[in-house]
């Protein structure tokens, strides 16, 4: 028993091994996938990176550690800058964030700065309400990161269930399976999802993570569909059948490890395209629901004021380097897969 | 060719099947959805009234796929005939067979004999709003004898209560506005609607219609009227939207016999009522302005389809000599350099790059070389000579296009690329070098022609983006089509739009794809069944 579980996954770990070894072997890889890691880490951390409340301070003679995370009755009334004014009268210290201003919070001082330009204060400038560019952008990292790899996540389930049965059975359902994707494809995406949006209202992110999800598994779907074509014929998969296993184990242990390359490959394009659509509802207004920090969405406010070059450079820059550090992945983890 | 063509065509309505099946599928989720239905939240959520006359108008209370028991006026009258006597139901019952109207007549009235006491006295309730809508107030139970009125009215009129005799009445007040049968036709009450509508619908002149309206109005209490002071296209859409009114109810009014009982089976569901809008074309009346919404989408969508179009064929002018370029020079600076330039485009959101084009070359602060809003100058003369026209459209169109076509040509010129490089390796390429033919020979005869297939199979997946694209671009340069008009509709909750949309959308590109398909065919015979040339199988 321990034996076999042993093999099957010598196998796997060899497969990993050499695409590893491929992908990172080249340098403009290793500087992308960084880059969406550093990425994905901010918007994981956005709470810490960008907050109005401290990341540990001392006041009245007791210390907070994380009041964002953890609420503390004490500390609901201040920020990163009353807090300040508090310290210089009572005494104690505090620990600013590195970004020391909440995606929402509007005041500073007491003062609401619309649309002011990238100074010391704000580093990147405001926006049209008065909230720090740079805080709403590292939260929107977590939206964008959010609904890239959770949308992708169910895109990848349904388009590898239903490709490799329908491949798999073939016949009446491939053809059923085949006129599904078809008929998914030939929806324009944008139309699709706003006819969704405006159908059932925007009530929140999740929804909109089920629709880019549920509309746009054709991609995964097509490509699992093809490798299990391939694979199907192969000797492996007939000396399995010939042993008398079961559907299920064919499909599972002779069958999807092929198909895991490819698979792969079209969901790291997938993330990519995810985060595209994101951006553009929300900057047309239909995305995450309005106090959600997006990139699309600072964007978007530019396009309404006419004018605040930094809300159309930074959030665009940050956006266009995430999708283009994505597609490299996606690129070299294909050229990785293929070779072997 | 033409079976081919023939082939793909049949294909087509398995997937028309489908897309009207995911429409169908959506607006009853729409529809189904509590929390829509009732709280409103951002951006757009319908109120209770607007989902029960989505209700009506999408057929929600019809049953899904198949019906067998179908409610028409007759077994709608039976019905609440039945239910007279429950003195719970008494209530809805008479008002129910009261807003129907003149149509119960021939169901209720010779029942009325029938009936005990208690509910003899509930029909008559409610055939006393019946006798006010046909001009009988006479008949008011409050009177005393309405019982024998409406007995001896029956035995009156019962043989005008027959489609052939109301057919005759209203030719006759259509031809000669005859006062004796419009008479006639208000003892009919609703029961005359179909004819009425029929009679509607094959009307031209502006008299006739108003007549006909009028006396509409008169039945139904809905107030909609045709005047002679419309334009034609007005009274167009006066009539559409009573033709939609009607679509909605006229199961109400009209009794299934014969035949009709039996594919009422099928007929009679919300899936085939909507599968009939979407072949029909006919998907209701704006709620925005009351226009139909097949004359809108005819107005839209050429502006979106000429610039997708025009997006494509950028694409490609540009994309497939870049593409053969790179390739013949393939380990240069210019192919490493075009490969990353490309690389990059790919990756740029669409819209991101519009808003710089907008600002940096389209607004009066820095470089106004083009214009940014709409197609024309807001100057621009009506009766300009076609080449000024044309020069005016290409100067606004030229930003829109360029936005809407680089990721197309990003894409394509990859594939031209490597579909170029895929080719130079047969053996039929090193033959024409051998043979000493010139390189761009070699490139432009033998290599092109070959290496350009797969970019042409791809026309049919880039249709899809670029109609998909143009929301974001008719947006940002003030476009009007169909995608900015899905803003206003999102913003007014005009549903009826919103679901034409998608599935017009999604039928343009199949069409799409289609061509693309058989422009495909025409380069590469090879795949036509029966003409097996080449590398057949």
């Amino acid at each position: 028993m321990k034996k076999r579980k042993k093999r099957d996954l010598g196998i796997s770990r060899l497969w990993f091994y050499k695409v590893n070894r491929r992908f990172y072997g080249r340098f403009a890889n290793v500087i992308a996938g960084g880059f969406v890691l550093t990425i994905c880490l901010m918007g994981l951390l956005a709470d810490l990176i960008a907050s109005e409340k401290p990341l540990a301070c001392k006041i009245d003679g007791k210390v907070t550690i994380l009041p964002a995370l953890f609420p503390e009755p004490a500390l609901q009334d201040f920020d990163n800058q009353t807090i300040l004014d508090k310290i210089a009268r009572d005494g104690g210290w505090t620990l600013a964030p590195p970004v020391p201003f909440g995606p929402n919070q509007i005041k500073v001082w007491g003062t609401i700065s619309w649309l002011s330009p990238p100074d010391s204060l704000h580093l990147l400038g405001t926006d049209g309400t008065g909230r720090d560019v740079l805080a709403r952008m590292v939260h929107g990292a977590r939206t964008a990161m959010l609904v890239g790899l959770s949308s992708i996540l169910i895109c990848t389930l349904l388009g590898v269930l239903l490709g490799a049965l329908a491949a798999y059975f073939g016949g009446f359902w491939d053809r059923i399976a085949n006129a599904g994707i078809e008929t998914l494809t030939a929806f324009p995406t944008l139309f699709l999802i706003l006819g969704i949006q405006g159908l059932l209202g925007i009530s929140s992110i999740w929804q909109l993570v089920v629709i880019i999800g549920a509309t746009r598994w054709t991609d995964v779907a097509r490509v699992t569909r093809a490798e299990v074509l391939r694979t199907v014929n192969e000797e492996y998969v007939d000396a399995a059948r010939a042993l008398g296993l079961s559907h299920l184990r064919i499909l599972r242990r002779h069958v999807l490890p092929a198909v895991l390359g490819p698979v792969l490959v079209s969901a790291t394009f997938g993330i990519a395209g995810a985060i595209l659509i994101e951006s553009t509802l929300s900057f047309l207004g239909y995305g995450a629901p309005p106090p959600t920090a997006s990139w699309g969405g600072l964007i978007a406010d530019a396009f309404e004021t006419q004018s605040a070059f930094w809300l159309v450079l930074f959030p665009g820059l940050a956006l266009s380097l995430t999708v283009l550090a994505i597609n490299i992945a996606g690129e070299g983890l294909s050229d990785a897969v293929d070779v072997i | 060719m033409i079976r081919y063509v023939i082939k793909r065509l049949v294909m087509l309505v398995p997937t028309i099947l489908g897309i009207s099946l995911v429409t169908f599928v959506l607006i009853n989720l729409a529809v189904d959805n509590p929390d829509t239905a009732g709280t409103a939240t951002t951006g757009s959520a319908m109120g209770r009234d607007t989902a029960e006359e989505l209700g009506r108008a999408y057929g929600l209370h019809l049953p899904l796929f198949v019906n067998f028991y179908i409610e028409d006026v007759r077994t709608r009258t039976r019905q609440s005939i039945q239910d007279l006597g429950n003195p719970l139901r008494r209530q809805t019952e008479v008002r129910s067979l009261s807003r129907i109207g003149g149509a119960v007549l021939p169901y209720l009235l010779p029942e009325l004999g029938k009936l005990n006491g208690v509910a003899r006295r509930a029909a008559l309730e409610a055939l006393d709003d019946i006798a006010k809508e046909i001009n009988r107030t006479e008949a008011l139970s409050k009177s005393g004898d309405a019982y024998h009125f409406w007995q001896t009215y029956w035995d009156t009129y019962a043989s005008d209560f027959t489609p052939v005799r109301a057919k005759r009445l209203v030719r006759r007040y259509v031809r000669r506005n005859d006062r004796l049968a419009l008479a006639e036709l208000r003892n009919l009450g609703s029961y005359c609607l179909p004819q009425l509508m029929a009679a509607l619908n094959e009307s031209k002149k502006a008299d006739v219609q108003m007549r006909l309206v009028g006396l509409l109005s008169e039945i139904t209490h809905r107030d909609d009227p045709v005047s002679e002071y419309m334009s034609p296209a007005q009274r167009q859409n006066v009539l559409s939207r009573w033709n939609e009114w009607w679509h909605q109810r006229y199961d109400l009014y009209t009794s299934f016999e014969g035949i009709y009982r039996i594919s009422g089976a099928v007929t009679e569901t919300r899936y085939f009522r909507w599968l009939n809008r979407v072949v029909t074309f006919d998907f209701g009346v704006s709620s925005r302005d009351g226009r139909p919404i097949r004359d809108k989408i005819l107005e839209r969508a050429p502006v979106t389809l000429l610039l997708s179009v025009l997006a494509l064929f950028f694409a490609y002018l540009v994309a497939i000599p870049l593409g053969v370029i790179s390739a013949a020079k393939k380990g240069t600076w210019f192919d490493r350099i075009t490969g990353v330039v490309l690389f990059v485009l790919y990756s740029l959101p669409t819209f991101w790059v519009a808003m710089l084009l907008l600002k940096y070359l389209g607004s009066t602060g820095y470089l106004d070389w083009f214009p940014s809003q709409g197609l024309h100058s807001p100057d621009f003369p009506l009766n300009a000579s076609g080449f000024d026209t044309f020069r005016d459209v290409a100067h606004h169109l030229f930003l829109p296009v360029l936005c809407l076509s680089f990721v197309s040509l990003a894409m394509l010129a990859r594939y031209q690329r490597v579909g170029m490089l895929r080719i130079s390796e047969h053996d039929f390429i090193r033959v024409a070098r051998a043979k000493g033919l010139a390189e761009y020979q070699v490139i432009l005869r033998h290599g092109l022609r070959n290496g350009v297939i797969p970019v042409i199979t791809l026309m049919g997946l880039q249709l899809p983006y670029l109609i998909s694209s143009s929301v974001v671009i008719e947006r940002i340069f003030g476009i009007q089509g169909m995608g900015a008009e899905t803003f206003d509709a999102i913003r007014a909750s005009d549903y009826y739009w919103l679901m034409a949309v998608v599935t017009v959308t999604a039928v343009l590109t199949m069409v799409g794809i289609l061509a693309s398909d058989v422009i495909y065919a025409l380069v590469d015979p090879r795949i036509m069944p029966g003409r097996r040339i080449g590398r057949g199988r």
